[in-house]
């Protein structure tokens, strides 16, 4: 019980926050995160020493996203975060003024339009910084998929971006 | 041949950018948070659930192991000695005096 203590300590922040980028939600993270816990407790004696047990948790975690996602049917940002965040208003601090910003906010729908095979392939890879044969483990799926949904995934997303006047100029420019 | 046509699509700096756009996008996202205590507590005390299911479900009294122990047990035993200890075989002399 104690080692599952120091676990849940060394990764619990990386793995909620895998869970929250996926599902938007954080209670929905939160229970992600409790059941992918609960199952690393009852497969403790089958799972392998010698490997890393980070890839293993972060597939347990993905999946169960995936799975909540697909419950829910939806793929999109859920109505009540956008009410939030319209309620919200202006925000002051410079990180969440940031966060504001109209590129992000583009690049963020942008990701929303996306087919969740490709986000979650995107958002391993630069958001949690994976290699492609680490995606590859955690998806379980070979390495040359996950080239091609993160090829296809950063090419609509640049479409995306570039059909969207609210970007930047400069940076319309760029990515066309 | 404008800055726009000289740019391949695919050149390294192109993807970086985008790379860069999208972890901002979606670290802002995550930025910050944090499970809430309540999951910590949750997770124990489902753990400790799986662990007491777990002592309930070990068998007691018959067992395989009790099995293996048993027959271990008796393959080491001189049957012989221990028949004749216990129950002393008649002799063919006396059991012919009983059918005569």
């Amino acid at each position: 019980m104690q080692a599952l203590g120091v676990l849940y300590e060394k990764y619990k922040t990386q793995m909620f926050r895998t869970a929250l980028a996926i599902t938007r939600d954080p209670g929905a993270a939160e229970d992600i995160l409790q059941e992918g816990f609960l199952r690393l407790y009852a497969n403790a004696t089958r799972l392998d020493e010698k490997r890393s047990l980070a890839p293993w948790l972060y597939r347990v975690i993905v999946n169960l996203s995936y799975n909540w996602v697909t419950r829910r049917g939806r793929w999109m940002v859920p109505l009540e975060h956008a009410i939030e965040r319209l309620r919200s208003g202006p925000k002051s601090s410079p990180e969440k003024v940031m966060e504001q910003s109209e590129v992000q906010q583009v690049v963020q729908e942008a990701l929303d339009s996306l087919s969740f095979k490709h986000r979650v392939v995107l958002m391993l890879f630069y958001l949690n910084e994976f290699s492609l044969k680490e995606v590859a483990y955690i998806l379980d799926l070979p390495e040359g998929t996950v080239k091609s949904r993160l090829y296809y995934g950063r090419k609509r997303l640049r479409a995306c971006l570039r059909k969207d006047s609210r970007v930047l100029g400069g940076m319309a420019y760029e990515l066309s | 041949m404008n800055y726009r046509e000289k740019r391949e699509p695919s050149s390294p700096d192109l993807d970086d950018v985008l790379g860069q756009l999208i972890y901002q996008a979606l670290s802002a996202e995550v930025r910050g948070t944090e499970p809430s205590p309540r999951v910590w507590k949750n997770i124990y005390q489902g753990a400790i659930d799986i662990r007491d299911a777990r002592l309930d479900k070990k068998p007691r009294g018959f067992s395989l192991s009790f099995l293996s122990n048993l027959l271990a047990f008796l393959s080491d035993e001189n049957w012989e000695d221990r028949l004749s200890r216990q129950r002393p075989m008649p002799l063919w002399s006396d059991y012919l005096l009983l059918v005569a």
